[in-house]
């Protein structure tokens, strides 16, 4: 059977027997029945519709037209003009289609096959009974559920980075930059890994508390460049602080704006701004995120901190 | 097949009595099959929300954070009764992720596009999960009215002023559901477990030191400094006057060039260790002071003095009392007196401080020398 699932309907019954009498076989009759030798109807079933098909291997060398005549319960199929022996004889098929299965599961059935050497069905030549028995499928299921990490790297220092080198290491949870003066930029990178399953993928965002602030109150400058539109960072002796990131494929905007045709570096704001994205799910993507700070003759001294914040949200 | 057919009369249909037994039970079975098909409706439609996600306003440990859910294939023919939000460690149950709190939780309706926006009829109970007493965190959000959602792709669902969990690096979950009934248990319409995660924020930092240069600079003599004109150049460390005769006063100058991140700016002072001296004779001082400067004498009067290109601070008199309306002097003492000032940090201005000696008839001959100290103080 095609499909032994109770109550399915078009299944394709395909009998197969060996020792084939060499006889010029007229008529080819299939009973299905509750019992091995004597009638009886299987709940459910119905071979009332079925047809068969040609390209059953009993009926290699057959001549004239084969007809079918159908019941619930048996499928006659004769040709009276036949006058040659099948030319198969092992492993010869005879294949019924369009049959609804019983209703009933794990009860024992049986398909008597009959070939007779006349039309009428009368005078027998081979025979043979089948069990078979439908079984209900079995339903799979597995849950899979969410899964998201993200963890967030130190980098050391002296360390290239998103077409700079890193002055001073950054830690998971620290930017460290040290003391800066205006002859030279300072840059501190962290590594952002994550992953997921989640169908749409991810995207991680950055974000801080505030500017850089010292004790009085005192801010460093926003570096010129915008998430949309980031632009070349300050050279040394100007004030500013900002971040790029290496992700050339983000999902807003120009997608590597960050990176093509140079590096380029943006603002850092209070509201959430993307970094890092993938589309789909990733059994791990790592991206680096760099800081740069310059200051000016006139930054005003004083230890300056803020709070940077990386937030990744999957997609389901 | 007589309580088939009482079943379609209950239905406002009525058999035709004279139609053939198979047909009357054919438009029985259609009846029956519609009537269920009707029932069914509401199961039919619940599904899975696409597209969904859930932003934490602040992903940090144990902040106060906003959780805006987003989704998408909302079903938009239902009208929601009960929007409930599970907050948990699985994907099922009903565990409150570790410190986690909703108690002072709330829903922003005004921007929740799934209820389209309003906040009227709806209520919110606060339950807690298995194990998590006080934690409130089952919201059931309920509307006995019932709300169709106008916005079935990309909407958003806002609970505002929730704790997060103290743990960082842990998947948690949000399990959002929503229900055609305000027991929000029966009549499921939309469902969908998100994940999200703590993450500690990066501390960044930058340290910049103060900074202050400050250096006396030579003027050559014959150039114009503060209103008159040099007779003698000076150097970094001396102001060499030479010879001084009454028939006209003595002028060097020297350049006061100062920079610094302090935040107040600075202020230069001027003193001197004392009158010029020659043995037990010393030059008078001028007759202006720091505080009220004034006309520097004419040729013949004995007298040393001071001015200053530099506009001042309000501290120890008026502003531009050295140049307005003219340039003024004042003698020198041995307590320090403002010469220059920056009410902020600069990064380099230069002031003239122009040295003027005059003597009389009467001045005893001889070198007379003192030391004049300048110094800078940077205010943070």
């Amino acid at each position: 059977m095609t499909d032994p699932r109770p109550s399915t309907g078009a299944v394709t019954y395909t009998m197969s027997v060996t020792g084939v009498s060499a006889t010029a076989i007229r008529c080819i009759e299939e009973t299905y029945s509750t019992t091995p030798a004597g009638p009886g109807a299987i709940p459910g079933f119905t071979s009332a519709a079925a047809t068969v098909s040609g390209t059953s291997t009993l009926l290699n060398g057959s001549t004239g037209t084969w007809a079918v005549a159908d019941t619930a319960t048996t499928i006659k199929y004769t040709n009276a003009t036949n006058a040659t022996a099948p030319s198969t004889t092992t492993g010869a098929t005879f294949i019924a289609q369009a049959i609804t299965n019983g209703s009933t599961s794990n009860t024992g059935y049986w398909l008597q096959f009959q070939t007779f050497s006349d039309a009428t069905c009368v005078t027998p030549v081979d025979n043979a009974t089948v069990g078979f028995i439908y079984n209900t499928g079995s339903t799979l299921s597995l849950t899979v559920s969410p899964q998201l990490s993200f963890i967030v790297g130190a980098i050391g220092t002296t360390t290239a980075c998103d077409g700079t080198t890193t002055t001073a290491a950054s830690t998971a949870t620290t930017i460290p930059f040290g003391t800066v003066t205006s002859a030279a930029n300072a840059v501190v990178c962290q590594s952002l890994t994550a992953a997921t399953n989640a169908t749409n993928g991810f995207t991680v965002y950055t974000r801080y508390t505030s500017q850089p602030t010292n004790a009085l109150a005192q801010t460093i400058a926003n570096a010129p460049g915008t998430n949309a539109a980031p632009a070349a960072f300050p050279a040394a002796g100007v004030e500013a602080y900002g971040y790029t990131t290496n992700d050339s494929a983000l999902g807003t905007g120009t997608v590597n704006r960050f990176t093509n045709p140079v590096q380029e570096w943006a603002a850092m704001s209070a509201t959430n701004a993307e970094v890092m994205y993938e589309a789909t799910g990733v059994t791990s993507t790592t991206f680096d995120i760099a800081h740069q700070v310059g200051v000016s003759n006139l930054t005003r001294p004083g230890t300056y901190t803020t709070t940077v914040i990386y937030t990744c949200t999957p997609i389901y | 097949m007589g309580r088939l057919a009482r079943a379609a009369a209950a239905l406002g249909i009525s058999l035709p009595k004279r139609f053939g037994r198979h047909i009357r039970y054919m438009l029985i079975w259609i009846v029956m099959l519609s009537a269920w098909g009707i029932r069914v409706t509401p199961a039919l439609a619940a599904g899975t929300l696409s597209d969904a996600s859930v932003s934490l306003s602040d992903p940090q440990p144990s902040d106060t954070a906003n959780y805006v859910f987003t989704g998408s294939s909302v079903d938009g023919a239902s009208a929601i009764m009960c929007v409930q939000e599970v907050w948990s460690t699985s994907t099922t149950g009903t565990q409150a992720p570790t410190g986690f709190s909703g108690a002072s939780g709330s829903i922003n309706a005004g921007a929740s596009t799934l209820i389209n926006s309003s906040p009227s009829g709806w209520s919110l109970a606060k339950l807690d999960g298995t194990s998590s007493t006080g934690q409130n965190n089952i919201y059931q959000y309920t509307n006995s009215t019932g709300v169709t959602p106008s916005t079935t792709t990309g909407a958003t669902f806002e609970s505002d002023g929730l704790t997060n969990s103290s743990l960082a690096g842990t998947d948690y979950y949000l399990q959002l559901t929503t229900y055609g009934n305000i027991n929000c248990t029966s009549s499921l319409i939309d469902e969908v477990t998100v994940t999200y995660i703590n993450t500690v924020g990066s501390t960044l930092s930058v340290i910049i030191n103060p900074t202050l240069s400050f250096s006396v600079n030579p003027v050559a003599g014959s150039v114009g400094c503060d209103g008159t004109t040099t007779t003698a150049a000076s150097t970094g460390t001396t102001i060499p006057f030479g010879p001084i005769t009454s028939a006209s006063n003595g002028v060097v100058c020297q350049d006061l060039t100062a920079a610094t991140n302090a935040t107040g700016g600075y202020t230069i002072f001027l003193r001197y260790t004392g009158p010029p001296q020659f043995g037990a004779a010393t030059i008078a001082d001028a007759p202006g002071s720091n505080g009220t400067p004034a006309d520097f004498p004419a040729s013949g009067t004995e007298a040393y003095g001071y001015s200053t290109s530099a506009t001042l601070s309000s501290t120890y008199g008026t502003p531009t009392r050295f140049i307005s309306p003219h340039q003024e002097w004042a003698a020198a003492t041995t307590s320090n007196a403002e010469i220059g000032y920056s009410a902020s940090g600069d990064s380099g201005t230069t002031f003239h401080i122009a040295h003027q000696v005059g003597v009389s008839a009467t001045t005893l001959a001889g070198t007379y020398d003192t030391t004049i100290i300048y110094t800078c103080t940077p205010t943070y």
